[in-house]
């Protein structure tokens, strides 16, 4: 069984009498322990995608499943909490509470899933030394680099071991080298621990460390490639 | 707890900010508390001696609207008004006006008071809260009410002199302090209490020192009753008894006062009119406070946070604003009222200070919420910023 699965997934907006197909009717699988990239340009409906697979926004047409289970029949509530468990997120900003730790903010997913312990916190530490974050612990996200800020959302997107994790455009604020480090990082912890990774991004270069890539143009898949 | 945890963490973490929050809320507070205080200062002014009388019903001479300084009452008239059924005691109370100008013979600046003759032991006469109460119907002793003691630091047993017109010429009289009772202003200015027979020696008036062979004039009767039957009932039997007076309340006697429903629905409006911008100010910054936080709340929401948890959070953080600023707020203000001069009437009342605390408390979570709610309806997407 797949980790996640779309079938004939659509999303249209409705603005200013005309209707605009932003997802329309993509169908996709994801397996545990593959990394795949949403590639595109901008404006092709990658991010929408990515909504619809965590949740965050309905689909008008088509099913979004995750570990077999229909996210259609979730109300508001009910979706967050399965968020919680099953998702890890990272987005292209705005990524971290700007008033906790690097530690603390990695540990918030725990909290959030009651599930703070000891174990939990060793998890927290153990995942940010593997960022490169070990001595950064103490330090609040205004004191990092916009890389270092990426590595902590990713340490939080896997500390509560989701079986999906999205990425929505983790690179748009770095340098090439930082970038190359956040996405290879992200693909590495995606392949050991075995989730399911989803990634957008428009740089072609990073979709390198990515199992598959996926183009996207006008809402539609077009194209699939699979990397060495 | 979760929410608990967020919102500390961000005051701990922002301390000048939320110091700053914490100054707005208490400036804001002290304002509201401080103009309403001076309200109820300035409205006591007037209704201050008639809310303390002690009595339950007050006569007043016919057709003068109930005009204190207008009405003319004689001595045949308090034994017919004593024969009433439900009158339990009734005392004459005359009031004039007089100016302190010296104690222990030591000039002071001058201070008008309102000279109050009454009966010794009778309605209308002052327990004193230190000292004595007037004891004697002709001694030249008199009581002064808080607001005189305050202003003067006079002493008690010292020796005050007035300054009066009489005829022509302004006439002096030493009078002795022997008690000092709570508040009772007349028409805005503190009173002295003494023996009606020496009030009428020492009022202004056209003879020096007064008439002794004359009827002893005074201005009200004030009447307590024995409880066997309703005020009201009572003033009308009086009124019927008695020829040419008229019966009333004590309020109702200081809400006729000249002037007194225009200063305090002036004064009423203002206080509205600030709790209403203070509330307004409050919740508009509370809501612009929660609007700045929805990158915050969007990313909160999307990795999974519920909605609920948000709002909490939310509202702890504004409780624990409100709380802190409310105290500190109202803490400046006592410390305040302890260094004011007398001079400033501040009193404060438990029911507008409950009404403000709980305006502000409503209305900081209350447009905190509205925000929170918009917020909350954004999808998180557009909360983030993101484009796809």
């Amino acid at each position: 069984m797949s980790t996640l699965e779309t079938q004939s997934v659509s999303k249209i907006y409705h603005m200013q009498g005309s209707e605009i197909r932003a997802v329309d009717a993509v169908s996709l699988q994801i397996q545990p322990g593959e990394f795949v990239a949403l590639a595109g340009p901008s404006g092709s409906g990658k991010t929408t995608m990515l909504a619809l697979l965590a949740g965050l926004l309905h689909p008008d047409d088509g099913e979004v499943l995750i570990n077999g289970r229909s996210l259609r029949t979730m109300r508001k509530a009910e979706l967050a909490a399965f968020r919680l468990t099953h998702i890890g997120f990272t987005f292209q900003s705005n990524n971290l509470v700007p008033y906790l730790t690097v530690r603390e903010n990695v540990e918030l997913m725990l909290r959030l899933n009651g599930a703070l312990d000891q174990q939990g916190r060793a998890r927290a530490v153990e995942l940010l030394t593997r960022l490169d974050l070990g001595k950064r612990l103490d330090n609040l996200p205004s004191q990092l680099s916009g890389g270092q800020q990426q590595r902590v959302a990713i340490a939080r997107a896997l500390v509560h071991e989701p079986s999906i994790v999205l990425a929505d455009e983790p690179t748009a604020s770095l340098d090439t080298s930082r970038a190359h480090q956040v996405v290879s990082t992200l693909a590495n912890l995606i392949h050991e621990q075995g989730r399911a990774g989803v990634m957008v991004s428009h740089d072609l270069r990073m979709c390198a460390y990515a199992d598959r890539v996926l183009h996207m143009e006008d809402g539609r898949l077009v194209e699939e490639a699979v990397t060495a | 707890m979760l929410p608990l945890y967020l919102a500390l963490k961000e005051m701990a973490r922002n301390k000048r900010r939320f110091s700053a929050v914490f100054l707005i809320v208490a400036l804001i507070t002290l304002l509201v508390l401080f103009t309403s205080a001076l309200g109820d200062g300035l409205s006591l002014g007037a209704s201050e001696y008639f809310d303390r009388m002690g009595s339950e019903l007050v006569v007043f001479q016919k057709d003068v609207d109930y005009q204190l300084q207008a009405s003319r009452l004689g001595r045949s008239r308090l034994s017919q008004i004593r024969r009433v059924p439900g009158v339990a005691a009734v005392g004459p109370v005359g009031v004039s006006t007089a100016a302190i100008i010296a104690v222990n013979g030591a000039a002071t600046d001058g201070l008008d008071v309102a000279l109050i003759g009454v009966e010794p032991g009778e309605p209308g006469a002052p327990a004193a809260y230190a000292g004595e109460a007037l004891n004697d119907s002709r001694a030249a002793h008199a009581v002064l009410d808080r607001h005189v003691v305050e202003r003067l630091g006079i002493p008690l047993g010292a020796t005050i002199t007035l300054k009066v017109v009489q005829g022509m010429e302004e006439q002096l009289y030493d009078l002795r302090v022997q008690g000092f009772a709570e508040g009772r202003k007349v028409n805005y200015i503190p009173s002295i209490f003494v023996p009606l027979r020496r009030w009428e020696r020492i009022r202004p008036q056209e003879t020096p020192g007064g008439n002794e062979g004359a009827d002893l004039l005074f201005n009200i009767a004030a009447v307590k009753l024995d409880q066997t039957a309703p005020p009201d009932a009572v003033a009308a039997a009086i009124e019927r008894t008695v020829s040419q007076v008229e019966v009333t309340d004590p309020v109702t006697a200081y809400r006729t006062t000249q002037g007194y429903n225009d200063m305090q629905s002036t004064i009423s409006m203002q206080q509205g009119f600030m709790l209403l911008i203070v509330v307004l100010i409050v919740g508009s910054f509370f809501q612009i406070q929660t609007l700045q936080k929805v990158a915050q709340i969007g990313m909160l929401e999307a990795i999974g946070a519920s909605s609920r948890m948000v709002i909490t959070t939310l509202l702890i953080q504004i409780m624990i604003t409100l709380v802190v600023g409310l105290a500190i707020g109202g803490a400046v203000m006592w410390a305040m009222a302890q260094v004011l001069p007398a001079t400033v009437p501040i009193v404060f009342s438990g029911t507008k200070i409950t009404i403000t605390i709980l305006s502000l408390f409503a209305a900081g979570p209350a447009a905190a919420m509205v925000a929170a709610r918009t917020i909350l309806k954004i999808e998180p997407l557009r909360a983030l910023g993101l484009s796809g």
